[in-house]
This record gives structure tokens, C-alpha cells and sequence, in this order.
């Protein structure tokens, strides 16, 4: 009877640790973020800064979104949509009963008015985007129509872009410019609650939100932390839960503490080492080859991203449409170099000025490293690293002969880089001087051919041009450096940067 | 003189040297190659938008005609908006102010509490074995880099003791205060020394005076000569030294403020000399010139407190 007894009671034991353990677990209120610095504005059509977007992001939503992996378009705030035979109307039908974070219904004159601003409004800045929309309508709150002046080919891909973001009309009107900038209202999972400049912003759940149950975690706090080393012991004290921009030199030191794991979100991020192709010897593309041949690229990426990242092969990044996988890093050569510089005519190499940002690590070790790479084919690099304002007017008044340069993209098409390389009226090539007439034809047929199969054509061909140019010297494929407690899950981040918080959780110990 | 007519008349100086500094500042900061909308429109901004937001911030206007429509401003007390937050400086730099004020001011006082026994033992065992301890760690205070003493003392007392924050200014003032220890140590670390090693010298020279000779002579009690004859003129050199130390720290210091995680002045004005926000340089400038004045004449009052001799004129 007795042993009858015991055993009773340790099942019973058992079984409540059991019934425990399958209970939810519990989860943190608040998750704070450190990040490098803070916003400056949040108006989602004149900002396009990373520190702006990321963060107008999470509180406003478009008719559709990137998935996480940022492969494809799927439904946001419209279920469904029909695009005409004729490529030029797009018919959106709306999720119902969608409410903005004040409680007020979505209307179609929101709609409306939200993507009539992002076009007309004189300093809008992606209203290329929306320059082939001709007109928006909303027959009744649950359809809005867009029409195209002629086809366009990334028009899907264009709405999930920041600035066809749904807005509320009447806030607006009511507020102001200056302080909606400051705090815009949308139906996204978040809800920008307070604002400290310079110290932290703080999102709280939306408690309208559109999908039941979420956000998991009532309020997000991003922290400025702008010392790495602070961020880092920060996160190691547990005084933040997630560190972004983390040192690729401390990723590892972090993935081994015991409190700590560390993940390298891919991102479209391109690292590019560029020459001024109106300068001799530049101008020469067996100087150009001479140099892509001299540089040991896989040796750079162990000793500056510690091995994340990839070596790239051209200027668009994996996580992209359309990649040109046929492109193979042309490897490291220095004989090759050596025989190329020599027909190009500087057999014993030349003398050439590397201008950079000063204060950013990467940069610094590149340039260092590929002085002495390239001198063993004779070439002689003076560092010129100058104070950011500077160095960034000297590229872009082409005062320079080799600099840096770097491009992640905001949609998952390769439209908007491709207009930005390869037309020269927007940035003078990124500000190499180099055009290509076939480029800009392509690029221009890019935007309006319809057909998949011939469109993908387009792209990789633009790709090879560039290739085989060697308009810029392509160097790595760079992630998003992210550390977090070993408590936090569900932290994703797309390839475009945008972070997707609805699942992102702290469970308490 | 009074030394209200002389306050007075110390003010009106302020006049015609903020002027000087608001055209200086003006026109300095237009002269360094890079403009504000560039860099904050970033790498994918065509020049077709970087026009239009030139004329929108009223950047394409002749410098002087910026100037005068600045000064015009100015005196509806109307500093303008930052170029690149788009909100009022006032209210940008409000929080950031307190900050820093508080920062100095714990900074002064653990200087002040460090500096001023440890300066004065120094001085009067002149070349003994404590002079030579406080000497040195003087010389290793002045010479340890700042964010290295920062990162260090975070390390000890923050991450392996919790007993203060790593880094950040916190929401209320009792975690205001918490967070404010660390970083104003290791900011008076360099006051401190720079004090001490002041203080000693001129207790030292004051000792060899023929008056403390004089006042030993009349057999005064040695409290007396202390108090009255080597602290108080040894203070001189000691609060110009503070008022100067003061003054620089009002300024901000992107070190501390950078390890420590402290939105204060000294962040904001590197932010915004890197991103060329003309008006807040030019608005925090303007500002800090006028408080370097008022501390400047307030220093001056001090002296005649301390030292009966000082006659205003």
C-alpha cells in the first residue's frame, strides 16, 4: 500500500513538471534594440535613409510586401489583385476591415491621397517609382484601382516598396508636415509611442492590428548606442536584448559566450571598390582587369568580415531577381596583371590616390590591404581618408581616382539599382563616368518588358556588360551583423533591410 | 567700481562678441567643402533631388542673404530647424543641455573632491614619498585615453558587478544618477589630476612666502595659516582653472558621450558637424559662446570673494 502510495505521488510529481514545462512560456513586455544612431524623420516618401526606413516600417503597410526572404511579393493589405491583359490596370481588393492605429477605418480616399502624395509632391524622393502611375481611384473602400501610362514591368515589386505606404489622410491635414514627420500613422504592427532624440524611440503594439494576436510583444525600444564596444557589453549585460551593426570582429567572441548567438541576415548589400573612368589610366580596361586580377578577394573577406559575407561578382547581390549565376570571380593572378598592365602600358605599374571615408573600419582595412596586394604589380596607393562630408563631395564631383562605394537595394526587383548604375544622368554611373549606350537601352527595356523569360535575359545581360567592363570592381556581398540573448526569437530581417517583428519574442527565464 | 556696474558693464562686452561669432561660425561652416542635402540624401539621391531639396532648405540663397535672414530670425529668438531632423534646435538641444550640465557638474565635483585634498597633501610634503605617489598617479590619470578608462571601469563595475549601467541616461532621475557616475569619474580622472597637480605648485610656492614665515613668526595657530593663508591663495589659480575645465566640458565630450552612450551636446555637434546641419552647429555655437561669457564673468566675481586685493575695473 505504502509503495503504492509513493509511486502515486512521484507520477503525480512528474506529471505536474511535465504539464509545466508544456505550458506557454512566458515572454517579456518590452524588447530593446541598440543600434549605431538614431532616425532624423519618418515621413516615408522624402526619407530614404536606412535608419529611417527600418523603422517607418514597422508601423506602416502597403498593399502588398517582400516576403522575409525577400524572393517574392506576397499580399499585405490587399487579399487579392487582377493586372489587365494589357499590363496597365491593376486591380487591388482590400483586406476588410482594416484599421489605422487610432482605430479609424483604412478609406479608399487614404489611398488615394497616400499615392498621390508619393508622386506629386515636389520632394518626394522614389517618385521615379510611381512615374509611370497615371491615375489611382477607389470605386469603394475595399478596391483601389491603379492605372499605368504604359506597362512597367517592376509595378508589383514597386508597391512594396517605403513610400506606397497607406497613410491617413485627415492626421495629416490635422498635424502638419513637421510633426507628422515625426510620428506617422499606419497599420502596422507598431505604433511609434515616444521619441527622445539621440537617446531612443520606442514602438508599442498596435493594438488595431490587422492580424489576430499579433505582434507577440507589446513594446519594441531602439537605443542609440553608438560605440560598438558599448553596444556589445550592453548586450553581454543584458541591459539590451539585440545588438544591430555589430563589429564583424566581435561576431565570433559573441557567438561563443554562452548568453549570446549572433546571425548574418543575408542582405543585398554590394561592396564595390570604384575607379574614375574619366582619369588615366582608368580609362583602360586592361588597367581595370590588371587590378580585379591583382586582388586576392577571398583573402580580403577572411580578414575584414571574418569570413561572413561572400566574395561578389557583380554589382547586384544574390538575394536579388535575376542573378546572373554564370558570372565567376575571375580569381587572383598577379602574373595575368602584371602581362595586362604592361600592354596597357605601364609595365612598371603606376602611381594612384584611394579616397575614403575616414572612421569606418572596413573601408580602412580594404584600402590598406589592397595597398599592398596591388603593389606587387608595381602599383603605388596613397590612402587619402578624409572626414565623411568630404570624402563623400570628392566622389561625387569626381574628384578622385579609386574610392568606395556600396548599394543595397529597397526592392526586390533589379530595376532601381540598374537605373541608378547605368543611366548616367542619375548618378554619372555611381559617379565612375563610365556609359554604355547598350546598358541604357537595356535598362530602359528593363522597366517595360512584361515577359519574364525575355526580362530575366535583359538583366543578365546588364550583368555581363558590367562584368566585362569592369565598371566597378565588385568585392563582397555583406549581411546584417546581428547579436541577440540567447532568449530572443523570431528577430528576422529581410534582405531589403526591413525588420519583421510580429513574431519577435523575449522568453522569460 | 561696484561690482554691479561692473557686472553690468561686463555684460554689454557680451554684445559685440556674439556677433563676431555668429558671423565667424556663419560663414566657417559654409566654407568646408560638402553640403547637407548631399549627404543626408545618400548614395541613391540623382541631382535632380538634390536640387530641389537645396531650395527647399533655402541652401541655393547667397551666403550673405542666409545670414541675414538668420540674424533676422534670431532676433525673434527663432534659432530655425535642423536641416536634418526637421524639428526646432531648441527643443533638440533642451534634453541634450540637461545632460551635459549634469555631466559636468558631478564631473567638477568628484575633480573637485579628488583634486583638492590629494593637491594639497602633495604640496605641503613637497618631494616626500606622497608627493611622489600623487604626482605619478597624477601623470597616468592625465595620460590614460579616456575611452580606454571608460570601457575598463564599464567592464569592472557594470558588466561583472551590476552596480551601474553600461552606458545610457535612463528614464528617471534616480537612474539618471546612476547612469552618471561612471562617466563623470572617468571624465574627472584628467580634471582632477590637471587640479591636483595646479593646487600643489602653489601651495608649494605659497609655503616659501615671507607671510606664512610672518604668520608661523606670530605664532599664529597652524589651522589659521592654513585656512587663511595658504588654502585661500592657493585657490586662485585653482577656480580659474576649474571655470576654464568647465567651460571646455559644457562643450560635450564625444568620448564620454560615445562610450557611455549619453545623449548629450558633444555627440549631437559632431552628428551634426558630419552632416553639415548648419543650423545646429551655428544655433549650439551660438549658445555655448554665451555661456563661456557668463561663466567667464562669474569666475571674475569669484576672485574678488576670494581675494580682498582684486578691484573691479
Amino acid at each position: 500500500m505504502k509503495i503504492k502510495l509513493i509511486l502515486f505521488i512521484v507520477l503525480l510529481l512528474v506529471a505536474s513538471i511535465f504539464i509545466t514545462a508544456l505550458a506557454e512560456k512566458e515572454i517579456s513586455k518590452q524588447i530593446v534594440i541598440g543600434r549605431l544612431e538614431d532616425s532624423n524623420d519618418l515621413d516615408p516618401i522624402t526619407q530614404d535613409g536606412n535608419v529611417n526606413i527600418w523603422i517607418f516600417n514597422l508601423a506602416l503597410e502597403g498593399l502588398v510586401k517582400t516576403s522575409d526572404d525577400g524572393t517574392a511579393i506576397e499580399p499585405c493589405l490587399a487579399d487579392s489583385w487582377d493586372i489587365s491583359e494589357d499590363g496597365l490596370t491593376y486591380t487591388f481588393h482590400l483586406k476588410k476591415g482594416v484599421k489605422f492605429s487610432d482605430g479609424t477605418p483604412v478609406t479608399g480616399e487614404d489611398w488615394v491621397w497616400s499615392f498621390l502624395r508619393a508622386r506629386d509632391t515636389e520632394e518626394s524622393i522614389w517618385k521615379f517609382s510611381l512615374t509611370a502611375l497615371k491615375d489611382v481611384t477607389a470605386p469603394d473602400d475595399n478596391t483601389v484601382i491603379l492605372t499605368l501610362k504604359e506597362p512597367w514591368a517592376p509595378f508589383l515589386a514597386d508597391l512594396a516598396m517605403f513610400n506606397a505606404l497607406v497613410q491617413k489622410k485627415a492626421y495629416y491635414e490635422k498635424v502638419g508636415q513637421e510633426a507628422y514627420s515625426q510620428k506617422p500613422i499606419g497599420t502596422g504592427p507598431y505604433v511609434i509611442k515616444e521619441w527622445k532624440r539621440g537617446e531612443y524611440l520606442l514602438l508599442e503594439k498596435n493594438p488595431y492590428y490587422h492580424i489576430k494576436g499579433l505582434p507577440k510583444t507589446d513594446e519594441i525600444k531602439f537605443v542609440v548606442v553608438a560605440d560598438s564596444n558599448t553596444r556589445i557589453l550592453q548586450l553581454q549585460a543584458g541591459q539590451i536584448d539585440v545588438a544591430t551593426f555589430v563589429p564583424f570582429d566581435k561576431m565570433k567572441e559573441l557567438e561563443n559566450d554562452p548568453q549570446t548567438k549572433v546571425v548574418g541576415f543575408p542582405s543585398t548589400e554590394t561592396r564595390t571598390v570604384v575607379f574614375n573612368h574619366t582619369k588615366k589610366p582608368f580609362d583602360d580596361l586592361r588597367v581595370r582587369l590588371a587590378l580585379e586580377y591583382a586582388t586576392d578577394k577571398q583573402a580580403l573577406l577572411n580578414f575584414i568580415l571574418f569570413g561572413y559575407g561572400e566574395v561578389a561578382t557583380t554589382y547586384t547581390s544574390k538575394a536579388g531577381k535575376y542573378f546572373n549565376y554564370g558570372l565567376k570571380d575571375r580569381g587572383y593572378d598577379v602574373d595575368k596583371a602584371k602581362a595586362l598592365l604592361a600592354e596597357a602600358g605601364y609595365p612598371d605599374g603606376f602611381e594612384t590616390e584611394f579616397l575614403l571615408p575616414s572612421g569606418n573600419q572596413v573601408y580602412e582595412q580594404l584600402a590598406i590591404l589592397l595597398k599592398e596586394q596591388w603593389s606587387k604589380i608595381g602599383v603605388k596607393v596613397n590612402i587619402i581618408a578624409l572626414e565623411v562630408g568630404l570624402a563623400v563631395t570628392g566622389y561625387r564631383t569626381m574628384n578622385y581616382e579609386i574610392s568606395v562605394h556600396h548599394w543595397t537595394d529597397d526592392i526586390p526587383d533589379p530595376s532601381q539599382q540598374a537605373d541608378r548604375l547605368f543611366i548616367p544622368e542619375r548618378t554619372n554611373c555611381v559617379w565612375t563616368g563610365w556609359r554604355s549606350d547598350r546598358a541604357i537601352e537595356l535598362v530602359k527595356q528593363g522597366v517595360r518588358e512584361i515577359n519574364p523569360t525575355k526580362r530575366e535575359q535583359i538583366y543578365l545581360e546588364l550583368q555581363q556588360i558590367y562584368y566585362d567592363e569592369v565598371v566597378e570592381m565588385s568585392m563582397f556581398y555583406v549581411p546584417y551583423p546581428i547579436a541577440m540573448r540567447k532568449e530572443i526569437e523570431g528577430f528576422v530581417q529581410t534582405p531589403f533591410g526591413n525588420y519583421r517583428f510580429e513574431n519577435l519574442v523575449k522568453y522569460l527565464k | 567700481m561696484s561690482m554691479l556696474n561692473y557686472a553690468f558693464k561686463r555684460i554689454i562686452q557680451i554684445i559685440p562678441i556674439l556677433i563676431i561669432v555668429s558671423v565667424l561660425i556663419f560663414f566657417m561652416i559654409r566654407l568646408i567643402p560638402g553640403d547637407p542635402v548631399t549627404i543626408r540624401l545618400g548614395p541613391k539621391a540623382t541631382p535632380e533631388m538634390v536640387r530641389i531639396l537645396t531650395i527647399k532648405e533655402g541652401l541655393d540663397k547667397p551666403i550673405p542673404v542666409q545670414y541675414i535672414i538668420f540674424i533676422k530670425n534670431l532676433l525673434r529668438f527663432d534659432m530655425g530647424n535642423s536641416i536634418v531632423y526637421h524639428i526646432p534646435i531648441l527643443v533638440l538641444l533642451k534634453k541634450r543641455i540637461v545632460v551635459t550640465l549634469f555631466l559636468t557638474l558631478f564631473t567638477l565635483i568628484f575633480s573637485v573632491v579628488i583634486s583638492f585634498p590629494l593637491g594639497y597633501l602633495a604640496g605641503i610634503k613637497e618631494n616626500k614619498i606622497q608627493d611622489q605617489i600623487i604626482r605619478t598617479g597624477a601623470l597616468v590619470a592625465l595620460s590614460a585615453p579616456q575611452f580606454w578608462v571608460g570601457l575598463i571601469l564599464m567592464i569592472l563595475f557594470a558588466v561583472s558587478i551590476h552596480i551601474f549601467p553600461v552606458g545610457g541616461w535612463g528614464d528617471t532621475w534616480l537612474q539618471h544618477l546612476r547612469a552618471i557616475i561612471l562617466p563623470a569619474f572617468t571624465q574627472s580622472l584628467m580634471t582632477a589630476a590637471l587640479l591636483a597637480r595646479n593646487l600643489r605648485n602653489g601651495v608649494v610656492d605659497i609655503l616659501k612666502m615671507d607671510y606664512v614665515d610672518f604668520a608661523k613668526s606670530k605664532g599664529l595657530d597652524d589651522k589659521v595659516i592654513k585656512n587663511r593663508h595658504i588654502i585661500r591663495n592657493a585657490m586662485i589659480p585653482y577656480v580659474t582653472l576649474i571655470a576654464m575645465r568647465a567651460a571646455y566640458m559644457l562643450g560635450g565630450s564625444i568620448i564620454i558621450e560615445t562610450v557611455f552612450a549619453l545623449p548629450g551636446v558633444g555627440a549631437l555637434m559632431i552628428e551634426s558637424i558630419y552632416g553639415r546641419d548648419y543650423t545646429v552647429i551655428q544655433g549650439v555655437v551660438l549658445i555655448f559662446a554665451l555661456v563661456v561669457m557668463t561663466i567667464n564673468i562669474l569666475t571674475d566675481l569669484t576672485y574678488a570673494y576670494l581675494d580682498p586685493r582684486v578691484r573691479f575695473e
